[in-house]
């Protein structure tokens, strides 16, 4: 039995985070931690802001989850990866990553939610959590790097 | 605000996991919206709930700058043949009434389970915003 932690998607919400290295970042892909519950219709989009706008963004459905899963099931959580259709590079840094949707109304009973989990290298917090509901929500960072 | 879902072993199920908890939810207001228009995405469904229980802010600030804010709860229920909603006692600026008589001013009715909303004109750079920690009471 897992319990997850789960904000639901209602219009967007968005998680920040910190590049620090002192060369540009190229990012291979982005993977936040999402729940769907009972695959709600509408169309769903991660980006990533920064202080200039979306330095990238693509969209995915229910139906991009589920075949990531290969699965049919209507409940799911996972990581889900989002490949960037252009190269992305980022300067050093606080960004952004957003989830928003369109043609989407959450219910009770049907709704996409992003998971929270602790703290990690790619989720900072500037404040201390006093409870799981105050956790960052959660993703991974994927980054190309030279040999 | 979170949800706390209790999944099965695995990352997927063909049947709904138990939730349980209160989910923290936004919706956008727009500016100057003279005939009620959806609060997209706040949506009661009177098959899987019958009340629900909410505390809110209300938030609008255009790049005057002027920032108008109210605090409050709310609670809406479905009497077997409609919603209705009613908002309870508040902190801050009154910015909820029966019609838009302030530049400020929003105004909430249901129609069917959806939450729909008219506002007042602020003016340009207006961000508007319904932030909500929501129990739903399952049916």
């Amino acid at each position: 039995m897992t319990t997850l932690v789960v904000n639901t998607l209602a219009g967007e919400m968005s998680q920040d985070f910190r590049l620090a290295l002192g060369v540009r970042t190229q990012i291979a892909s982005v993977l936040p931690y999402l729940y769907m519950h009972n695959a709600p219709a509408g169309t769903f989009t991660v980006s990533i802001e920064a202080d200039y706008g979306t330095a990238a963004s693509k969209t995915f459905d229910c139906d991009d989850i589920k075949a990531a899963l290969n699965t049919t099931d209507d409940f799911a959580h996972v990581f889900y990866p989002v490949v960037f259709d252009d190269p992305v590079q980022l300067d050093a840094g606080t960004y952004s990553l957003k989830l928003s949707a369109s043609g989407y109304s959450p219910t009770g009973s049907s709704f996409i939610g992003w998971i929270q989990q602790h703290e990690d290298l790619n989720m900072e917090l500037d404040y201390t959590p006093l409870s799981d509901s105050d956790n960052p929500l959660a993703f991974r960072l994927k980054t190309y790097k030279e040999k | 605000m979170a949800l706390t879902v209790d999944f099965a072993d695995g990352f997927t199920s063909a049947s709904a996991p138990d939730l349980a908890g209160s989910g923290q939810e936004s919706y956008v207001l727009a500016n100057n919206q003279s005939s009620f228009t959806n609060v997209t995405g706040l949506l009661f469904d009177n098959t899987t709930e019958k009340s629900v229980f909410a505390e809110y802010e209300l938030q609008r600030t255009d790049s005057t700058p002027s920032e108008y804010r109210q605090s409050g709860s709310f609670i809406a229920s479905y009497d077997g043949s409609a919603w209705s909603i009613q908002f309870g006692a508040f902190v801050g600026d009154e910015m909820i009434a029966d019609s838009l008589t302030s530049a400020y001013s929003v105004q909430f009715q249901m129609s069917g389970g959806q939450v729909q909303y008219k506002t007042g004109n602020m003016g340009s750079g207006h961000a508007g915003r319904l932030a909500i920690s929501i129990v739903r009471i399952s049916a």
